[in-house]
């Protein structure tokens, strides 16, 4: 009988045990860590470099050269610099078999008499028009030339900087089957010519 | 007698946890794996981080609770004095680990403690 009951006794405490840890909860830290590595985001593409203002463009009834043609002082002489400068004009000409005739101008500024402007600028009008008819390539029957001393100045003739500006050679187009060439100025004035369509 | 003690035994261990019993390294395994489906929903909180900071680096300490019978994981909260990530992280990680479940459930509830680190891409994140 005693045995019986002490039977019973260790059979509970058992059920208690197993229950008690059958369902304790089970407590875990994961130590490791999970490790994340973030995703490099793409870098945003830069813009395209804005296009580098073309030294010579063609332009409704000018030739533009966006830089000067530079002469010896006092001198009909081409500075070797403008060499390439000049190139690059004969080579546009030749791009642009739908001009027919241009007239080289030289200018001057106000300073010094106004013949000896008048004659200096154009001595360099026909310098420039020899050196693109020799070294360029150009037909002689597509120039002229002609000097326009001070009498056209796109600058103040007071300052240094606007008589400098004065001292130029420019393109005109006096001739020319069709002018194709539009130019698009931006809202902040910018100005792109816009190549004909199609 | 025997038979009775053993029906008994049988009996309360039914009545009392009726699903599979894991190991705790087992447990914590598994549970591991379960969290590691959320990888992906993880690392678009970072990159978000990153976004901002992209030097940003750092650790998220989780605790939760996964439940017994159901393997729910509830009570999924951050400890803000373990967890050197910024708070929105923090956010991020617990709200991306709702819903999960352990299956099949364990008999007994888990008490879980994961830690994710944080680490820029090689090479740096999205300039700044």
């Amino acid at each position: 009988m005693q045995v019986q009951r002490k039977s019973r006794l260790i059979v509970a405490g058992l059920l208690a045990s197993v229950a008690l840890a059958g369902c304790a909860p089970r407590v875990f830290a994961d130590t490791s860590g999970l490790a994340i590595v973030g995703t490099a985001a793409p870098v945003e593409a830069e813009p395209p470099p804005p296009e580098p203002q073309k030294r010579v463009e063609v332009r409704e009834n000018k030739i533009i050269i966006n830089e000067k043609v530079q002469f010896l002082v006092n001198s009909d002489k081409i500075l070797e610099v403008s060499h390439s400068l000049l190139d690059e004009v004969a080579k546009v000409i030749k791009e642009h078999p739908q001009i027919k005739k241009i007239e080289v101008e030289g200018h001057a500024s106000a300073e010094g008499t106004d013949s000896k402007n008048q004659n200096l600028s154009n001595r360099r009008a026909k310098a420039v028009m020899k050196y693109l008819t020799g070294s360029g390539g150009i037909a002689k029957d597509l120039l002229s030339s002609k000097g326009y001393g001070e009498t056209r100045p796109i600058a103040d003739n007071e300052s240094e900087d606007g008589r400098e500006k004065n001292r130029r050679v420019e393109f005109t187009i006096t001739d020319q089957e069709v002018t194709q060439t539009k130019v698009e100025v931006d809202d902040k004035g910018n100005e792109k010519v816009v190549p004909p369509a199609g | 007698m025997k038979t009775s003690i053993a029906f008994t035994i049988i009996a309360a261990l039914a009545s009392g946890c009726t699903f599979i019993a894991r190991d705790t390294e087992t447990y914590k395994q598994e549970t591991r794996k379960v969290l590691e489906t959320k990888n992906s929903a993880i690392i678009g909180c970072y990159d978000s981080a990153l976004a901002a900071n992209p030097s940003q680096s750092g650790n998220v300490v989780v605790t939760f609770v996964v439940e017994k019978k159901t393997g729910g994981i509830t009570n999924v909260s951050a400890d803000p004095n373990q967890s050197t990530a910024p708070e929105a992280l923090q956010t991020c990680v617990v709200s991306a680990l709702e819903g999960l479940i352990l299956d099949p459930a364990d008999q007994r509830e888990g008490q879980a403690t994961f830690t994710w680190t944080f680490s820029p891409p090689a090479g740096g994140g999205k300039p700044a």
